[in-house]
């Protein structure tokens, strides 16, 4: 039973404030992800809920208790490492019981407890071997058999697979998920890649300069990004951003003028800008259609076609020189230099303004 | 904050060496200093007096007729006098020939002696640095050196430097009776033993440049001198000053070698600064000079150990 | 830089031919020093080119007979070792988790890096400086001519060097693994005697040998605080001077006796003189 708070958590490191004071709350049992590009603070972040960076400014709770003074070896935390960090010098085994042999645990427990984690993980035949003789796979089921015996309070992850190839990553991205199902325990995970953070989360936090961004369920943040970071940085490929000029404004109907002759109009109820504001239009790659729809419609001219079998990733410039990307079927009859009409309809528009925040 | 990095847990861990450098180094030279200021004389007081003597389980030995037997016990007692003389032993140092002579035989030794090393250390490492047969048991065999007890060393190079009758005995050459070539003796011994430890380091920083840098260096410049100059050297001037003021520092302290080689002598040509203290202090136990003239010898050492620990600093950065 | 690969063969052969050459100039003075001590006393300045046993003369082991059976030889070598191996112990039990300390917490009234170099200062001092006031604290404490004397100075000596080697070690292990024992339940002291402290012991090893041939070395304080009793290797070779006049057989055997263990360990702990030596500026 934990959930985790920060409250105005701060850090820097020589004057350099690299978290800006953060603010979260995890509930028990979640699935949380913290992702964001690299130097963003979300390691920082995962670490001082470890306990093995200090806190320059907030607090932070692990349960009720206040942890900001705690060792680390206090916190009820168990942490899976990038690199792994397994105990060169010790077997599996040994790696495995040596948080259980630390807290006194009697033998014939460690060896049960050990035992039954390497049957979850499907290690039982390495328990001998030194982590030297493991491939990258079965070191991470070590890392991961190593919190689990701990029955800690929180698990934390640290880009745990971002050292694996992309198959194997796939498949431990299930298995961390079954995990999580079997052992009903809050874990905070952290990592760079937003296809992680949207297959395994309950719940995203964002993060960028050390601030959180946006905090939400993962299509929470697909379907509504607060800000353009976040609607830049979820969804693969990229959404598209096009920046438009504001030609009227009635009430709540607002008139855009789109690259080219085209212009379109939205909905919005938040209007907090005037006519003649520059602001940004955001379309998804998949959002885009080349068949006639109902909607509108932008020009663009094909510069480069990927094709990667199941769909095909078309680059165009637009009117002007924008490059758009729009995601269409695999075996999409379009050739290079050919001129496109692009439809997209308003539900898939996301509007920012000047301040790079959506509106609403 | 308290965290696992600042915890009181580092002064258990740092502490015990740190009082103990304080204790064994900072004390003495503090000590050092106020023995300076003394005269010190001692006396060896010897008095003679009769005791009973003990057989092994400490009871009286009885003579025929029953007395204890007695036996002479000679009490030695050292008695050391201690005068407050401020800095007379200091402005001793000033006109004593023998210190004249001590510097001029340590400054002349350290000059000659490790700009030798360097530069053989230098040549050495370019040559092992390329491919030759045997190359890394032939490097073992350099390394030899390195650790080989300097007194042994010492003592090792009279027995080859013998006149008469040593291997370099058909030189010809008076090794060790001529004051000029015995100092020579011992540059030459001091070498054969350091030279190694600069080859060693040497070889290091150069096996520690690039190769993609060396490649590219070579399509520029034609001549090797070229390459050396250009690019080798600046590329190990850092580790070249580094083994400099080691050296340096090293060197001063010059004791070992001269006492197993020469004696010092003949005369007083081979006697350094820290064996003429060593004299001075153990052998006529003028404490207080000795200690002026370590002192001495400790602020030279101090200023090359200054701008030693300057770059040592850098390179920590 | 790493050696060429093709080169031209003369020139290979010049190079080889050359570094064949200095490495046995570097080698003779310790070859002279073990066939002058297979040589019978009368042999000794009549053999003839470079005296090569069975070639040049007949060798025999009579001087390593007579000296190994002399109490005094067994005396030096057993106080020697004594105090080597327990200066070493004492060096290292207080040098390591100085070094840990230095790398691994963080120190705010004097920084990491200033503290580091304070602890090295102390090995260039020259020793002279501090043989006088020894002499006089060892002549007070009623611990002249102990081996407790010698070892508790050696350890003092050679303290700097297990700090910069071992600090270096320690930095170069990957932090990860002990902030992994921290999370396993491991505090300060766990993180490093179960986790730190194996993974340097190679490096603390090859440490442990370095501090012992400098001990073993040492003369200067052995022949100021040692008279009698507790004689050492280097004051042992000193004493075959005085009595009959040079004995060269003698002084072969006894420099083989005080060279042979210093030695082996420079080949041994190679990996970790350069920077031991250069005081961890120099990376080997």
């Amino acid at each position: 039973m934990a959930e985790v708070k920060l409250r105005g958590v701060k850090k820097s490191f020589d004057e350099v404030e690299v978290i800006h004071g953060v603010d979260l709350e995890i509930k028990d049992r979640e699935f949380v992800v913290f992702v964001g590009p690299s130097g963003c603070g979300k390691s920082t972040l995962l670490r001082m809920i470890a306990g093995l960076e200090d806190i320059t400014a907030g607090e932070i709770y692990i349960g009720d208790t206040y942890v900001n003074d705690l060792h680390p070896a206090d916190r009820g935390a168990a942490m899976v490492f990038q690199s792994y960090a397994l105990y060169p010098h010790m077997s599996v085994r040994e790696n495995i019981g040596f948080g259980l042999k630390l807290n006194k645990v009697p033998k014939a427990e460690i060896q049960r407890k050990v035992a039954e984690a390497a049957k979850i993980l499907k290690i039982e035949e390495l328990l001998d071997r030194r982590p030297a003789q493991l491939s990258g796979g079965q070191r991470q089921r070590v890392a991961i058999g190593r919190t689990i015996v701990r029955e800690p309070s929180v698990f934390l992850f640290d880009e745990p697979l971002s050292n694996l190839d992309a198959a194997l990553r796939v498949q431990m991205r299930m298995e961390l998920e079954k995990l999580h199902a079997n052992l009903k325990t809050t874990m905070i995970y952290v990592t760079h890649d937003q296809v992680e953070a949207m297959t395994m989360a309950d719940r995203i936090f964002i993060l960028n300069d050390g601030y959180v961004e946006q905090v939400g369920t993962p299509l929470e943040l697909y379907r509504k990004p607060a800000n353009i970071f976040v609607a830049g940085f979820i969804g693969s490929p990229k959404m598209n951003f096009l920046s438009v000029k504001v030609l009227q404004i009635e009430g709540q109907q607002i008139t855009l003028q789109l690259p080219g002759e085209d212009q379109m109009q939205l909905q919005r109820e938040n209007i907090n800008f005037k006519v003649g504001d520059t602001l940004t239009l955001g379309i998804r790659p998949e959002h885009f259609e080349l068949e006639q729809t109902q909607g509108y419609s932008l020009s663009a001219t094909v510069d480069i076609i990927e094709r990667l079998g199941n769909e095909t990733y078309i680059y165009a410039n637009d009117a002007n020189d924008n490059l758009l990307t729009i995601v269409g079927d695999g075996e999409l009859d379009v050739s290079n230099k050919e001129k496109l009409k692009i439809h997209f309809t308003t539900d898939h528009c996301h509007l920012f303004g000047r301040d790079d925040q959506s509106i609403q | 904050m308290k965290t696992h990095r600042n915890t009181k847990a580092r002064f258990v861990f740092l502490l015990p060496a740190a009082i103990w450098v304080l204790t064994f180094t900072i004390f003495p030279l503090v000590y050092s200093l106020y023995i300076s200021v003394h005269k010190v004389e001692t006396k060896m007081n010897v008095s003679r007096e009769k005791v009973p003597m003990l057989d092994a389980s400490g009871n009286p030995v009885l003579d025929a007729k029953g007395n204890p037997r007695t036996k002479i016990k000679i009490n030695r007692e050292k008695i050391s006098t201690w005068t407050n003389i401020g800095f007379t032993n200091f402005k001793r140092l000033v006109d004593d020939p023998q210190v004249h002579s001590a510097i001029k035989v340590t400054s002349i030794f350290v000059l000659v002696a490790v700009p030798s090393q360097l530069v053989l250390g230098i040549l050495l490492a370019l040559l092992f640095n390329q491919r030759l047969w045997a190359r890394s048991f032939l490097r073992a065999v350099m390394l030899l050196p390195i650790f080989a007890t300097p007194l042994a060393v010492g003592y090792l190079f009279f027995t080859i430097f013998y006149e008469e009758g040593g291997p370099l005995g058909f030189l010809g050459v008076p090794f060790l009776s001529n004051p000029d070539w015995a100092l020579f003796s011992v540059i030459l011994v001091d070498i054969w033993q350091w030279t190694p430890f600069c080859f060693l380091v040497f070889l290091a920083a150069l096996q520690g440049i690039p190769n993609e840098l060396m490649e590219a260096a070579k399509m520029e410049s034609k001549s090797k001198w070229g390459l050396f100059a250009n690019i080798i050297f600046p590329m190990l001037t850092p580790t070249i000053v580094i083994v400099l003021l080691l050296r340096l520092a090293e060197a001063i302290k010059l004791f070992d070698i001269p006492f197993a080689l020469t004696g010092g002598g003949p005369g007083v040509a081979t006697q350094s600064m820290s064996f003429l203290a060593f004299r001075t202090g153990l052998r006529y136990f003028d404490l207080g000079y000795a200690s002026a003239m370590s002192y001495c010898l400790l602020i030279i050492v101090m200023i090359i150990v200054t701008l030693f620990f300057r770059k040592l600093r850098q390179s920590y950065a | 830089m790493k050696p060429k690969q093709n080169q031209h063969p003369l020139r290979y052969s010049i190079y080889s031919l050359i570094a064949v050459v200095a490495a046995m100039i570097f080698f003779f003075p310790i070859y002279w020093a073990f066939s002058t001590s297979l040589r019978n006393p009368l042999d000794t300045f009549t053999v003839s080119g470079l005296g090569i046993p069975f070639l040049n003369f007949e060798p025999t082991l009579t001087n390593w007979v007579d000296q190994l059976a002399t109490e005094e030889a067994r005396k030096a070598v057993y106080n020697s070792t004594v105090i080597a191996v327990f200066a070493s112990i004492l060096a290292l039990a207080l040098g390591i988790p100085a070094a840990y300390a230095l790398a691994r917490f963080r120190f705010k009234t004097i920084s990491n890096k200033d503290l580091t170099i304070w602890f090295l200062s102390q090995r260039v001092l020259p020793p002279v400086a501090t043989v006088v006031p020894f002499y006089l604290i060892m002549q007070f404490l009623n611990l002249l001519d102990t081996q407790l004397a010698l070892i508790l100075i050696n350890a003092t000596f050679v303290l700097p060097f297990v700090v910069v080697i071992v600090r270096q070690t320690f930095l170069d292990l990957p932090i990860e693994l002990e902030e992994a024992a921290f999370m396993d339940g491991a505090r300060n002291y766990g993180a490093f005697l179960r986790v730190a402290l194996p993974l340097a012991a190679p490096a603390i090893a090859a440490t442990g040998l370095i501090m012992f041939a400098f001990t073993w070395n040492e003369f200067l304080f052995a022949i100021t605080l040692s008279s009698k009793e507790v004689i050492t290797i280097p004051i042992h070779m000193a004493g075959a001077v005085d009595t009959r006049g040079v004995q060269f057989w003698f002084m072969a055997v006894r420099a083989m006796i005080a060279m042979i263990p210093p030695v082996l360990i420079a080949l041994l702990a190679q990996r970790y003189i350069v920077q031991g030596l250069t005081l961890g500026a120099v990376k080997g």
